[in-house]
């Protein structure tokens, strides 16, 4: 009896141990790949981890545990491996807080990849991105990847937004606009890099 | 000296869980707001000025975590700590569903006026994410706060 409990204590510990390591390995993963994107990337790039989330349903940022001593300012813009993630909205010695790209206050000027229309890319704080102002010719179609243009003050031009996954017309019948699924899993996010100017 | 140590624990244990909530206990993409919880249950088990002045508190610790200029929920936690205060002056708060009701009214209040206020700042949020933050958040909220009120009442015991 006194071999049975041993032997299920060890078990247990055994099985825990199992579950660090597989969650090890998952971050290795994860940070191998970031490390990868960052040393084939032309652009500055600092990696923070993400350490918290907006604490109500109105907003969407996260904390990540990189401020002013790494030299993250306010207006800085975050991407991961998967595409943008959104922006520096304020940061501290050692914390920043970042909004994503779903919350509604976000107003991206992006453009179709293929035939460079432009358009505004909205938060919804649902899954998707709203792309909206799309005139009623607009020359965009399910499948479509958007990009950040070269007219947004505060994210450097080309960086993946999403593609589109449905088009739509707005109420007023005077415009179109895209349903945009982002390209970053906004859900998710454990490790992002904030890009230098 | 005592009572308010372990409130100011309880705060910040809470706070910390809500910054932290697990995405697997989402529930249609909301959580439940745990410190409209407690700051409302605190009215119920504490004296008004104790209340007040945690409702303050967190009020400000969640505006420093949420992108808005406004300290919205500061002012509107003290809001509802005094309208609750007010209403369990008025009818017997004792009835554990009734204390679920105004739990329940506070969060739809509180959802309602930060919709209105982001919708007001010129943001843009489909007919049905705004609902659902009101509605199925509040719910949520409502559900979680039995066990906030366990908590609440302990340290008041």
């Amino acid at each position: 009896m006194v071999e049975f409990d041993r032997l299920s204590n060890e078990i247990g510990i055994l099985r825990a141990k199992l579950f660090d390591l597989r969650e090890i390995e998952q971050e290795n993963a994860r940070l191998k790949s970031l490390i990868g994107f960052k040393q084939k990337s032309p652009l500055l790039l600092v990696s923070a981890r993400v350490i918290a989330r907006s604490p109500d349903s109105w907003s969407s940022s996260v904390i990540i545990d990189k401020g002013k001593y790494n030299g993250i300012k306010r207006g800085m813009a975050v991407i991961n491996t998967q595409g943008l993630v959104g922006r520096v909205v304020e940061s501290a010695e050692n914390i920043s807080k970042v909004l994503l790209v779903n919350d509604p206050s976000q107003g991206i000027s992006s453009i179709v990849q293929r035939s460079r229309q432009e358009g505004l890319v909205n938060g919804s704080l649902g899954s998707n991105l709203i792309m909206r102002y799309l005139p009623e010719d607009a020359q965009i179609a399910v499948g479509d990847i958007i990009i950040t243009s070269e007219l947004s003050q505060v994210y450097p031009k080309g960086l993946l937004v999403g593609r589109v996954v449905n088009i739509g017309k707005e109420f007023s019948g005077l415009s179109r606009y895209a349903v945009v699924k982002p390209s970053a899993d906004l859900s998710s996010i454990e490790e992002v890099l904030v890009i230098i100017p | 000296m005592k009572k308010w140590l372990s409130i100011l624990f309880v705060l910040i244990i809470l706070a910390t869980l809500q910054l932290c909530w697990p995405t697997f206990l989402n529930f249609f993409h909301t959580k439940p707001d745990l410190l409209l919880i407690f700051v409302v249950s605190l009215v119920f088990y504490f004296d008004f000025k104790i209340a007040l002045v945690c409702a303050i508190l967190a009020g400000l610790i969640k505006d420093a975590f949420i992108p808005t200029e406004l300290a919205i929920n500061t002012l509107l936690f003290s809001l509802w700590s005094y309208l609750t205060f007010r209403l369990s002056s008025q009818i017997s708060t004792e009835n554990s569903y009734v204390r679920l009701v105004i739990i329940l009214a506070m969060a739809v209040l509180n959802n309602t006026v930060m919709g209105i206020y982001i919708l007001n700042s010129g943001n843009f949020i489909p007919v049905g994410i705004f609902l659902r933050s009101i509605l199925i958040a509040s719910i949520y909220t409502a559900v979680a706060a039995p066990l906030i009120f366990k908590l609440t009442k302990k340290i008041a015991a």
